[in-house]
């Protein structure tokens, strides 16, 4: 990141550094709450994590030195791979689709209707439920012969799957399911639309910029930090999904929805095998690091930040 | 300055974030025990109404023990385990905790129970093995030790709609009958609508191990596992079990959907009760929804035991959960005096408003009076089976998955080769027995 | 004036709007109708929509199922008290992190995104040591204090806001010798209004939407919070699933009525703006 357009300022070398100086020290004084919690909270637990990746052990008898053994292990376990495989599938598709359909909710969210709070607050709802009534009205929707979408479905001739009873088709039923409650990616970005000044708009109108024009050339651009932030946190949530295997599927049918961390919390609470679900998440936390890094990287060539970097 | 002032900003931030904290901190802390000096701590999966004994029991017992405060830790089932062994690990489990049978072995062989036979012996605050059913009783015991206590237990009959049974002019099932009945009956009432069911003949259990195939195999007369917990060479693939799992599978697929789905019951019907929607005639289950079919009135159902197998010996199989005393408890006399009391008939008795205790005596003889249900589920007591579950390390690692898997494969699959997948899951199996034993 | 397409626009506007709500409505109206039969009907399929005979009693079944008024105000004491401390130290955080320049700054960021990166269930175990030796199990500590050391979700999103903040303005109020803090109050806050208004309704919503944190640290009864209250509805002895969609429905008003006036709020964001750009 370039200095900041304060330090810029010619001035003398002293005076500079001095100022430098402070600056620094102000940084470290303002993030200082995050970095004691994570020192007191965070960091200890991680590496012990690291450390329990190393070992054998059933959270009943103290932890056994293995070495690498269950990272070896891992590389020949068929459920590890399909676990990989499985989620890879769904945040590949997930976070792409559940964005695009959160940005276009929230531009939706944002012309001048009325009636617009009402229809904020439905399309958020879905976000707001959670827990065990979410998991048995999904199981209804899902519901083969009778469930809402295959009756809407029929409603056109066509014969719906058998959704989360199929190995097939499962999968795209949790898919389907991330799309019922991207209510939080949606506010982000409606948050985000609120940023981009209306007399930008104006302006671009008056050159004769259409309606797709002035979204794509004044919108989109504006709007690249929160989609930024949204893709980047879509990753690291989306590699992580674990509820729906946990309460709806258990990780069926023929483990069609074997999450990577549903895999993962089954070795650690029902194996009693925590030391290979502690060397999964570290697999895992690699994974998405990589991931992540590159989509930074990326970053500098498509997102516009309107108080410089 | 900006920093000084920056910092003193931050300090009046920070201690008004500090004081808030603290408010909510001294509102929260209002009922306080810090005047008695004993807390046992128990923990449960029961919840909500199932609460109220626990609450009813622990007045009792505090009442002979005036310095001790009992607190009830519930936690839901889903994470029962990731808590209880979360405290464990900690070192700061609950002085009494609730464990379920496929966990067992693997508690018992933490070395972090107390062994509770020199009490049996001993008739330590009033134990008294005699007064157990046996069977029940010795789910709790590995090596021949008693580690754990029964809380109460069920055991799986069959539940079934009357007016369905009578429509199809059918005889009510009756202690005895066989699996070829069971079967015969299930055809006969299942119904078709356009061709979709509309009435299904029997909700099979699916890839619910302990009321689906464990059932079958024993009343087969075969095994999963060995006596060592080591093997299932011999025993999953021995020509019984071998039989059985055929059976169970073609309950499924040599029948035209005499019932849903192991996907079906796994997937839109995991928590419903099919009986309660009058779309299934008959249910292998536990007691546990009685009171619920009770109150639809337009259900008019009955109880019969298991359907016998080939071996002609009437069966069952347990639901199970018992209580261990915490090793490493600051008050172990006193857990195991609460152990006592959840052993007696005091809370056999005030159990017994939601639970069938499994302590004979005068509490189940006049529950077996008043409730000629319940007194169907009580007969069964001296059927139960041994479960094979106990007697292996790691039963949820090693044996369930593929189990479950295996099921689901060859039902999806009807024209596999059940040997084949069996021989192939024995060797699954054993490969990761191998590793638990290393 | 309103050119006729403009008025095409609007018209199309509310039938996408109206298809959405609908399609997000359907699976909640089968909560709602659930909650109003009787247990035996839950299941019934066909489902039926509207259920029939309507049992309002439900509701204060549910209501009195459970110590409902205990657990309301100690989930919002632990959203009120942690809301307090998410905001103080996020909003220092993210400012820093978006605008100050410092040496490991980069570094920094990336090892705070990577904290969401490691799976819960394995640093579950010796965290709850961590709380265990401070003595605060069964205290509402582990619930609040986490949230005055900043959370990474919300250290990145307002970083994000503030980054897209014109630094011309900050510039001038310097030269007028104010301090960072001022700053961030007079100039910051005021332009990001939007992204403190989701940081609010997050974090609300985490506290009340937690299961986990509430089930891993309270096992007093008097501590519960309203997620651990619907377990009690799920079980073998259970009220019902009538009962638990009741609740579940019951839960679901304060969080959107705190949303539906949340947001109402985006508008008067731009406002000030406005003004002030």
């Amino acid at each position: 990141m370039q200095a900041g357009a304060a330090e810029a300022t010619p001035g003398r070398a002293t005076r500079s550094r001095s100022l430098r100086a402070q600056r620094e020290t102000l940084f470290y004084v303002l993030i200082s709450p995050w970095i004691i919690g994570f020192l007191a909270f965070v960091f200890g637990p991680m590496m012990y994590s690291g450390y329990l990746s190393l070992t054998k052990w059933n959270l009943l008898a103290p932890p056994q030195f293995i070495g690498m053994g269950n990272y070896q292990q891992l590389l020949h376990d068929p459920l590890f791979w399909q676990s990989l495989k499985v989620t890879t599938i769904y945040a590949v598709v997930s976070v792409p689709l559940g964005l695009a359909f959160a940005l276009f909710l929230a531009v939706l969210l944002n012309q001048r209707v009325r009636g617009l709070s009402v229809f904020r607050t439905i399309l958020y709802l879905p976000s707001v439920v959670s827990g065990v009534a979410v998991s048995v009205v999904f199981m209804w929707v899902f519901n083969p012969s009778f469930g809402i979408v295959n009756s809407i479905l029929g409603y056109f001739g066509i014969k719906g799957p058998g959704w989360i009873e199929s190995p097939t088709w499962a999968l795209p039923a949790m898919i389907l399911m991330s799309l019922w409650s991207v209510g939080g990616a949606m506010i982000i970005f409606l948050a985000g639309l609120q940023n981009v000044p209306p007399e930008l708009h104006e302006a671009a109108q008056m050159d004769g910029a259409g309606m797709w024009r002035r979204f794509f050339r004044v919108t989109i651009p504006l709007l690249t930090p929160t989609i930024l932030f949204n893709l980047i946190l879509s990753i690291i949530n989306q590699f992580q999904i674990f509820t729906q295997a946990y309460v709806m599927t258990n990780g069926g049918p023929l483990n069609a929805t074997l999450f990577y961390v549903f895999y993962l919390w089954q070795n650690a609470f029902q194996y009693l095998n925590m030391g290979y679900a502690a060397a999964m998440a570290w697999i895992l936390f690699l994974i998405v690091l990589v991931v992540t890094v590159a989509v930074f990287a990326t970053s500098r060539k498509w997102v516009f930040y309107q108080g410089g970097e | 300055m900006g920093i000084s002032r920056g910092k003193r900003i931050l300090m009046q931030g920070m201690s008004a974030a500090v004081a808030m904290g603290g408010v909510a901190f001294s509102w929260s802390a209002a009922p306080t025990f810090a005047a008695t000096p004993v807390t046992l701590t128990v923990s449960t999966w029961d919840s909500g109404a199932g609460l109220a004994a626990y609450r009813l029991g622990i007045q009792a017992f505090e009442r002979m023990h005036p310095n001790v405060r009992v607190q009830i830790q519930s936690v839901p089932s889903t994470y029962y385990l990731p808590k209880l062994l979360t405290e464990m690990a900690n070192g700061s489990a609950p002085d009494l905790m609730l464990v379920g049978d496929t966990n067992v072995n693997a508690f018992v062989n933490s070395g972090l129970l107390e062994n509770l036979t020199p009490l049996f012996r001993q008739h330590k605050y009033g134990l008294n093995a005699a007064a157990y059913y046996p069977n029940v009783l010795n789910i709790g015991k590995v090596g021949g030790q008693q580690y754990f206590v029964p809380k109460d237990w069920a055991d799986e009959s069959v539940i079934y709609n009357k007016a369905m049974f009578q429509a199809a002019k059918l005889p009510l099932p009756k202690p005895g009958w066989t699996m070829a009945q069971f079967v015969h009956d299930a055809v006969a009432m299942t119904k078709f609508k356009n061709g979709r069911v509309v009435q299904w003949g029997v909700q099979l259990p699916g890839t619910w191990l302990r009321a689906g195939l464990e059932y079958f195999v024993d009343a087969y007369g075969g095994h999963i596992i060995s006596p060592n917990g080591r093997t299932v060479n011999g025993y999953l693939n021995s020509p019984a079990t071998l039989r059985a799992i055929e059976f169970y599978v073609g309950l499924y697929t040599h029948h035209n959907q005499i019932s849903p789905t192991p996907q079906a019951m796994s997937g839109t019907f995991a928590k419903v009760d099919l009986l309660l929607t009058h779309r299934v005639a008959m249910e292998p289950t536990g007691p546990w929804n009685i009171s619920t079919y009770r109150s639809d009135p337009h259900l008019n159902f009955g109880v019969a035991p298991m359907p016998v197998g080939p071996t002609h010996k009437p069966m069952t199989t347990a639901f199970w959960a018992g209580w261990g005393v915490y090793k490493n408890s600051p008050h172990l006399q006193l857990a195991n005096e609460l152990l006592a009391f959840f052993a007696s008939q005091k809370w056999a008795s005030i159990d017994s408003a939601w639970a069938m205790p499994a302590l004979k005596g005068p509490t189940v003889a006049q529950m077996e009076k008043k409730d000629p249900v319940m007194k169907t589920f009580f007969a069964q007591a001296p059927y139960v089976q041994p479960l094979d579950v106990t007697r292996t390390r790691n039963w949820n690692k090693d044996v369930s998955p593929v189990l479950t898997n295996l099921i689901q494969q060859a039902v999806l699959q009807p024209k596999s080769n059940i040997p084949a997948l069996v021989h192939a899951a024995v060797q699954q199996i054993d490969a990761s027995l191998a590793q638990s034993y290393q | 004036m309103q050119t006729r397409a403009d008025v095409a626009m609007k018209a199309v506007t509310y039938v996408l709007l109206i298809i959405c709500s609908a399609g997000m409505l359907l699976p909640l109206l089968w909560m709602v109708s659930s909650a109003l039969k009787p247990n035996y009907e839950v299941f019934q399929f066909p489902p039926q929509w509207i259920p029939s005979p309507v049992q309002w009693s439900n509701f204060p079944r549910a209501l009195n199922f459970v110590p409902f008024l205990q657990f309301f105000w100690n989930t919002i004491l632990i959203a009120v008290g942690s809301l307090v401390g998410s905001l103080i130290s996020n909003i220092m955080v993210g400012y820093a992190f978006a605008r100050l320049e410092a040496r490991g700054k980069n570094v920094l960021f990336y090892v705070m995104l990577s904290t969401l990166m490691l799976p819960y269930a394995v640093t579950m175990i010796p965290q709850y040591a961590i709380f265990s030796q401070l003595h605060w199990v069964n205290t509402f500590w582990p619930l609040i204090v986490p949230a005055y050391f900043g959370n990474p979700f919300f250290i990145f999103l307002l970083r994000q806001f503030f980054l897209g903040i014109p630094r011309e303005l900050e510039d001038a109020a310097a030269i007028d010798g104010a301090g960072v803090f001022t700053t961030i109050w007079r100039i910051i806050l005021p332009l990001s209004w939007p992204a403190i208004i989701v940081v609010c309704i997050f974090q609300i919503q985490a506290t009340w939407n937690d299961l986990l944190g509430p089930l891993l640290y309270l096992n007093k009864e008097s501590l519960f919070t309203l997620q651990l209250g619907l377990q009690y509805f799920v079980g073998q002895y259970t009220g019902g699933w009538n009962l638990l969609m009741a609740a579940s429905t019951v839960i679901l008003i304060p969080v959107l009525v705190m949303f539906y006036f949340g947001q109402r709020l985006f508008i008067k964001g731009i406002i000030v703006g406005g003004v002030k750009g």
